[in-house]
């Protein structure tokens, strides 16, 4: 029988069993490509994507280290429902129980339950080589991210990206630094690490719109490279086309400006920030009169802006309605004033 | 022989499973560095660098070195451009700043430097010969003006706790020399004086003096602050932590001594005052004045004759930012920049600010117009002090110098030391911008400087207008202008009547079609005094029409029969250009 195969067809085949036994004989067995796959989706914080290969993976073997790993992946990723099936999954399958609790402790600093920080803060420090230390200090910046405490999350974060890790975990830490800094108003800091993020993951679209929300009015020249990035791998969102609106205005290109304004005031005619941008962007074309009408519905519909109602002054300057214009100087005193009143205010205790 | 196929195949398979192994390994993610966005650079070197050989040797000493972190070491000193022995060729004069020492610290003088022009681009220095080596305070600006209109230009130095009014004297050898007047003249201020600026402001013909001051720093009101940066313990206090200084307005009795009449004018008692320039800003042939303030709102004072004045920056659009932020301000100046005849104000500001460019609308005022113009393409991460609105290739267009240097010893985001920006003026989609031409400006505007005064001045009346820069603890520089662009110019040198101050004239020269406007300045740039003369860079046109003159507080005049090529004495009164 044998013989009346083609010879060819014989040596193919006998190929291909050795190249089949070959593969399944390396270190790790048969499931060790798919936990290395997901163990690199977990490096490049494709968390969706570990889950799912993991998934295919139990279908076929279920084993505990395996639910870990899926576990952590979709706590990560946002997924605590999956992340808790998976655990109880775990523990059924005779994983450790101390284990299993620790990562729900971890799942819970992530969701903001901030009741243990010190001691985690503490144990990461204590043990600087244990990769669960480096699991449980990012969990705690996003709690820290998530409860609105940027002090803390930022002192995290510096924790974090002292230690050993991958890129794209750098990077995304750099991101959400970044993010805090914005949010305390540090904007030099702000751009350093967005600027390092984009460095460590050219493709982190996060990290650039957040840049360009900073550089836009700040360094236009080189936030441009940015928006035009973001647009050619498909965030045309009205964020990305506001910013991209205010980067042409502040390149001097008012005409570039205009018309992608138009377009964002055509699809957004209530939005204060895009009729703002749309009133300076009019003021810088040397159209006060035009320039009005954006700011008029702007202010409508957001009285106490402060750039707007400064624009709105000297819209009415430069129409020539002195005593209109002061009374909008006047607001803007009232705002200012208010302002100073905020920032001074003796603080609470967080 | 037929083993060799069986084992061949089971070997690139071995291999062809070790690639899908390897693909699917962890890999980094790639690391791509971006370069820093620049515009691209063009066009021959404009500037030489020609201190060297000059016999120029002047360092400004801030006393940074006693590590006391002091504000007051943040200002720097600025240069003042003046023939001061009337032969006919501009000398230097450089304030020389101070240090710091003891226990309890005591601020000490350095002497400032007077260089004379032996011409071809070589000085000589006669600081002691006239008469300015004393007396010694922590200095830090020089404005010239013939303040008693005797023909020679007189010379105000101000610093720290003084302000000093050389007056410009014979020597008794048939040159001139400086005699210390400042007690006789009543100007005995001992707080913080910056910049100053001369201009006939009430019309009598002699030149009244604003002197903007600082804050109230001393070494009993000396708080130690944190670094911009997270790891920096100390650095110098930003002038939010100090109150303002009021300014200063004196009346010139026409007799040797100056009136106080600050509260009459009135002036603000805010603002934290670091450049002032008087220019006609309304076209009403009354100098105004302009103020440049620190961390507050600048302030614009519109003359309302008999010395009243109002201040009207917020009203007038030319106090704030494009979104009504006050500014971190220092240099300015004045120039009709777009052909408007109008002039527009700029300011030079603080890192993470926009330098200001007030585009002068007429009878609603200014409208901030930086990023109209082309100037927010610059970025925010330069500190600007001394700036001139300077048509450094006579094209007719008034193009823009910046010296640059941080106040900080450890900024955050920006560098200490920062290049000086030449801006061309352009024209872009039908309107006047400024671009920065990387690279033209030549090896100078290519190094990193803790830049400070900048004046312009044509030093060998070539007509291509120089540049003067000083800098904190290094050498002020020369930048000879060698631009080979084959454009004519023609340079006016205003003679008012009987002597009197020009400041505030408005000169309108026709050409080719078009009307280039130049405004007579008294101040201007930052601590800093520029080469008084008027330039007109006429591009290719080879003849000039006629020259009006709106003489301040007095009538137009016009001149005709000037040709290119030459500096014209212009004189009130006269109707003849020589």
């Amino acid at each position: 029988m044998l013989s009346s195969i083609p010879k060819p067809i014989v040596i193919a085949g006998l190929l291909t069993l050795i190249a089949a036994g070959v593969f399944a004989l390396r270190p790790g067995g048969p499931g060790q490509t798919e936990t290395d796959a997901a163990k690199a989706a977990v490096a490049r914080r494709d968390f969706d994507g570990a889950v799912a290969t993991l998934e295919t993976l139990l279908a076929r073997h279920d084993t505990a280290e395996a639910r870990l790993l899926a576990a952590q992946a979709a706590r990560r990723g946002g997924r605590d429902d999956a992340a808790e099936r998976h655990l109880a999954a775990y523990v059924q399958l005779g994983g450790d129980r101390d284990t299993a609790e620790l990562e729900r402790a971890i799942r819970r600093s992530q969701n903001g339950d901030l009741t243990g920080a010190g001691g985690v803060t503490k144990f990461a420090a204590d043990n600087p080589a244990l990769p669960h230390a480096t699991a449980m200090l990012e969990a705690l910046a996003r709690g820290f991210m998530a409860a609105r405490r940027p002090r803390e999350a930022v002192a995290t974060l510096d924790a974090l990206l002292a230690r050993e890790a991958s890129p794209a975990d750098r990077a995304e830490w750099l991101f959400w630094r970044g993010e805090m800094f914005m949010g305390m108003a540090r904007g030099t800091e702000a751009a350093a690490d967005l600027r390092a993020a984009i460095r460590l993951r050219d493709d982190h679209a996060g990290a650039r719109l957040a840049l360009v929300k900073m550089l836009s009015r700040d360094e236009p020249l080189e936030a441009l490279p940015h928006l035009e990035w973001l647009d050619a791998h498909g965030h045309r969102g009205p964020a990305v086309r506001l910013e991209l609106a205010r980067c042409h205005r502040h390149l001097g290109d008012t005409a570039a400006a205009a018309a992608v304004i138009a377009d964002l005031v055509a699809a957004r005619p209530a939005d204060p920030d895009v009729l703002t941008e749309a009133g300076a962007i009019e003021l810088a074309r040397g159209r006060p009169a035009a320039a009005e009408g954006h700011l008029t519905t702007a202010l409508a519909a957001a009285p106490d802006r402060y750039e707007t109602t400064a624009l709105m002054a000297r819209c009415l300057q430069e129409l020539g309605r002195g005593p209109e214009a002061k009374q909008m100087l006047d607001t803007l005193r009232k705002i200012e004033a208010d302002m100073d009143r905020k920032t001074n205010a003796p603080k609470e205790k967080p | 022989m037929k083993r060799f196929p069986l084992a061949a195949g089971a070997v690139a398979l071995a291999l062809a499973a070790g690639g899908v192994w390897y693909a699917t390994r962890p890999k980094p993610a790639p690391v791509v560095e971006q370069p820093p966005p620049a515009e691209t650079p063009t066009g021959p070197a404009v500037f030489e660098d020609v201190t060297a050989g000059s016999g120029v040797a002047a360092v400004y000493r801030n006393g940074e070195e006693a590590d006391r972190f002091t504000i007051l070491e943040s200002l720097g000193g600025g240069v003042a451009v003046l023939d001061y022995d009337g032969d006919g060729r501009l000398d230097l004069f450089f304030p020389g700043g101070g240090s710091m020492a003891g226990d309890p610290p005591q601020i000490r003088g350095l002497p400032g430097k007077l260089f004379r022009n032996l011409g071809d681009w070589k000085f000589e220095d006669v600081t002691a010969k006239a008469g300015l080596g004393g007396p010694l305070f922590y200095t830090h600006g020089a404005a010239a003006a013939d303040y008693d209109r005797d023909g020679f230009p007189d010379l105000l130095v101000t610093g720290w706790g003084r302000t000093v009014l050389y007056r410009n004297v014979p020597d008794g050898a048939g040159g001139r020399r400086f005699t210390d007047v400042s007690a006789k003249a009543g100007l005995t201020d001992a707080r913080w004086p910056t910049s100053a600026a001369w201009g006939d402001l009430d019309g009598d013909g002699f030149p009244d003096l604003y002197v903007c001051h600082y804050v109230d720093w001393t070494f009993a009101n000396d708080p130690a602050c944190p670094g911009a940066a997270r790891d920096v313990a100390r650095d110098v206090c930003p002038p939010q932590k100090f109150q303002p200084l009021r300014h200063r307005l004196y009346r010139n009795r026409a007799d040797g001594t100056f009136e106080d009449v600050t509260a009459k004018a009135p002036l603000r008692p805010d603002g934290k005052g670091l450049g002032v320039v008087v220019a006609d800003l309304n076209a009403d042939g009354r100098p105004d004045i302009y103020v440049a303030n620190d961390a507050g709102e600048n302030f614009l004072y519109y003359n309302r004759g008999d010395l009243k004045f109002e201040e009207r920056g917020r009203a007038d659009g030319a106090a704030l930012d494009d979104i009504g932020l006050y500014n971190g301000s220092m240099g300015v100046d004045v120039a009709d920049f777009d052909g408007s005849g109008r002039p527009a104000v700029w300011v030079a500001n603080f890192q993470g600010e926009v330098h200001a460019l007030y585009r002068n609308i007429g009878a609603a005022g200014f409208r901030h117009d930086s990023q109209a113009a082309g100037v927010a393409r610059l970025g925010r991460q330069f500190v600007g002090f001394g700036t001139a609105f300077v048509d450094y290739d006579n094209d007719g267009w008034e193009d823009l110098a910046v010296t640059n240097g941080h106040v900080l010893r450890f900024p955050a985001g920006a560098p200490l030391k920062q290049r000086p920006v030449l801006l061309r003026n352009e024209e872009h989609g039908g309107r006047r911008q400024f671009r920065e031409v990387p690279g033209l400006g030549g090896l100078y505007f290519r190094g990193q400087y803790g830049g400070r005064g900048l004046a312009v001045a044509d030093l060998d009346d070539d007509g291509r207008p120089d540049l003067v820069v000083t800098h904190q603890n290094e050498p002020a520089v020369l930048l000879r202008n060698v631009a080979e662009t084959g454009h004519r110019w023609l340079g006016i040198s205003l003679a008012g009547r009987d002597k009197r101050d020009v400041a505030g004239a408005t000169v309108t020269l026709e050409v080719s079609g078009r009307k280039l406007t130049r405004f007579a300045r008294g101040g201007g740039s930052y601590l800093s005094t520029s080469d008084p003369r008027l330039r007109f860079g006429l591009g290719a046109a080879d003849k000039v029409g006629r020259l009006t003159v709106r003489w301040p507080h007095g009538k137009e005049e016009v001149f005709e029969g000037l040709q290119p090529g030459a500096y014209w004495r212009v004189g009130e009164g006269t109707g003849k250009a020589e």
